[in-house]
């Protein structure tokens, strides 16, 4: 008799065991991965992710692995840099943090209008942040000192069905030419 | 009945596993979060340049040709009064050109575009008899402070005798890439050095004695100078050479005070205060007068530690009077007091220089090696020149 409540708690704890096991696996899941993933230059991503590096004409492709498409949706905003960037607009001096993140005037949807193309399951980079930033200002000259922060500038959020997918990305022109400042070398 | 429980347990145990391992190991998110390899960078030192500067002592700008007066200090002081270039790499055989480097930087356009980039070496012809089965990174690193950084430092750890590219490529865009070319100048592997049968330790001290007496023979004689160059190379080139004495100072790496140098016991007060001093100044048309390091001798041809090099050095000792006494004037047993008690004898520096017939190389055309010659006493064997015998002398035997 004690044999068999043995047993019979034996198999009620492997069970609850199991149960906790497949609690945790549908959690992450549930919570990580949301049925749907991105593709960007050959690599997979499937959760919220950080560090993206963009550029401009890149294209990000939405691939399902169950359940239904749903809407796509693709939200972008621009992210806060730890050491504002200042740039110049028709010769007016401005900064990424004050003028474009924390401004209440900036049509930020215009950065997602100007940056995204969200067509048959592909959503693409269309420009650069000069680029961008000519858009959002409607300005003819954008330029600056040196070079963009090297830290995400922007999140990308793209939303299939009730789960959405981050990138904390930065978005880079087209790379044109590499010149070595030196002359040959003899050693 | 027990097994079936056995059965059921193993079954249970068996799928409680296989959902671990799906749980836990079918899902890698860090490799997926991540996106992007990581390229590894070693981070090596810079090259350091030397330093220069003017000439000071105790708060006052020395002028060359002038004679000054450092006080009562109980040291010898060998003092020149020509002043001549140092933009110096290296003086030992450790400092040779291997840890010579040279810092690239690379520009990528347009400023708005990803500035990362990819620096890396390869030979220009891989399949050349030289470069055949040989690995570039053996002879070349290329190194950065920081993941894709645009600057880089180049180094030579061994000579090469294949051109090799130097190439940085756009990390966002493979196709994007600009190159320069290193080369390999035929450089000096070793150097030799003798005066006569006095060996000189380059790189080290070499210790001597000076014959005081005027019938004596010094150590030392005529400079004999020989050097051997790396077999491999892509540039050929010659050698002119050089053999000059130097402010022992600047043998030690400084410039501040180029003329504290030999030190002795204050034994007597005929001694105390003394300063010795050389007078004789090289004539070297070809450095100007922006050189800040201290050539009493340029280009010897020999050297003789005795009463003749006593002269030409015009040594001399300075009273507190500043009354100046040049001690070839004296007789040996003077000589020998200032010569007995020496604590700290560093001399000059001989410098051997051999100048690249091609210029433009890293870290400079010339190779430098020195040795500081050291004074630790003093030699009085006067030459018996002939023994005549007199009227009336015999040999009994």
């Amino acid at each position: 008799m004690s044999k068999k409540i043995a047993s019979l708690i034996t198999i009620v704890l492997s069970l609850t065991l199991v149960g906790i096991l497949v609690f945790i696996v549908y959690g992450l899941f549930k919570t990580d991965f949301n049925g749907f993933g991105l593709e960007h230059k050959g690599k997979e991503i499937l959760t919220n992710t950080a560090n993206v590096v963009l550029t401009e004409g890149d294209v990000i492709t939405l691939k399902y692995y169950y359940g239904d498409m749903g809407d796509i949706k693709v939200y972008m905003k621009p992210v806060e840099v730890a050491e504002d960037f200042e740039f110049t607009i028709d010769g007016e001096v401005k900064s990424w943090n004050t003028d474009i993140v924390k401004s209440n005037t900036v049509d930020h949807s215009k950065l997602l209008e100007f940056y995204i193309d969200n067509v048959a399951n592909t959503v693409t980079v269309k420009g650069s942040v000069k680029q961008g930033l000519k858009a959002v200002f409607e300005a003819e000259k954008v330029s600056w000192a040196g070079f963009l922060p090297v830290e995400d500038m922007f999140y990308i959020m793209i939303e299939s069905g009730d789960t959405t997918i981050t990138l904390s990305s930065r978005i880079y022109a087209q790379t044109e030419k590499i010149s070595i400042g030196n002359e040959d070398i003899t050693f | 009945m027990k097994k079936s429980i056995k059965k059921v347990g193993v079954g249970i145990l068996t799928g409680i596993m296989a959902l671990s391992a799906f749980a836990f190991g079918g899902c890698d998110t860090t490799s997926v979060s991540d996106g992007y390899e990581k390229v590894k960078d070693t981070v090596t030192d810079f090259f350091a340049g030397e330093e220069s500067g003017a000439m000071e002592y105790d708060g006052t700008v020395l002028t060359a040709g002038e004679t000054y007066d450092f006080g009562a200090s109980p040291k010898m002081a060998f003092m020149s009064t020509a002043t001549l270039l140092s933009d110096e790499v290296s003086e030992t055989e450790e400092d040779s050109f291997f840890a010579s480097s040279v810092k690239v930087k690379a520009t990528v356009t347009p400023s708005d575009a990803n500035q990362h980039v990819i620096w890396s070496v390869a030979f220009v012809n891989p399949s050349s008899a030289w470069a055949t089965g040989k690995t570039v990174t053996d002879y070349v690193t290329v190194t950065t402070e920081t993941e894709g950084s645009t600057t880089a430092t180049v180094k030579c750890i061994k000579p090469f005798g294949e051109q090799i590219k130097l190439i940085c490529t756009s990390e966002e865009n493979a196709n994007i890439s600009d190159y320069i070319t290193l080369d390999f100048i035929q450089s000096v592997k070793s150097v030799s050095l003798s005066f006569g049968d006095l060996p000189i330790n380059l790189g080290g001290q070499t210790d001597v004695t000076w014959e005081v007496n005027p019938n004596g023979v010094g150590i030392g004689g005529a400079a004999n100078l020989t050097y051997e160059t790396y077999k491999d190379y892509t540039i050929p080139s010659s050698y002119t050479s050089a053999i000059d004495l130097i402010s022992p100072s600047y043998h030690n790496g400084g410039y501040a005070d180029p003329w504290s140098v030999l030190e002795w016991t204050d034994t007597t007060s005929v001694i105390s205060g003394l300063k010795i001093s050389s007078t004789y100044v090289a004539n070297d048309a070809t450095l100007g007068d922006t050189d800040y390091f201290y050539k009493v001798f340029y280009d010897i041809k020999s050297l003789v530690f005795d009463s003749s090099f006593l002269t030409t050095t015009q040594l001399y000792t300075e009273s507190w009077t500043n009354a100046k006494v040049y001690l070839y004037t004296f007789e040996p047993s003077e000589i020998i007091e200032y010569f007995s008690n020496i604590t700290d004898g560093a001399l000059y520096s001989v410098r051997v220089q051999l100048t690249s017939g091609v210029a433009g190389k890293a870290g400079g055309d010339a190779v430098r090696r020195s040795s500081l010659i050291n004074v630790t006493g003093f030699t009085n064997n006067p030459l018996v020149k002939s023994v005549t015998l007199g009227d009336g002398s015999g040999v009994l035997f």
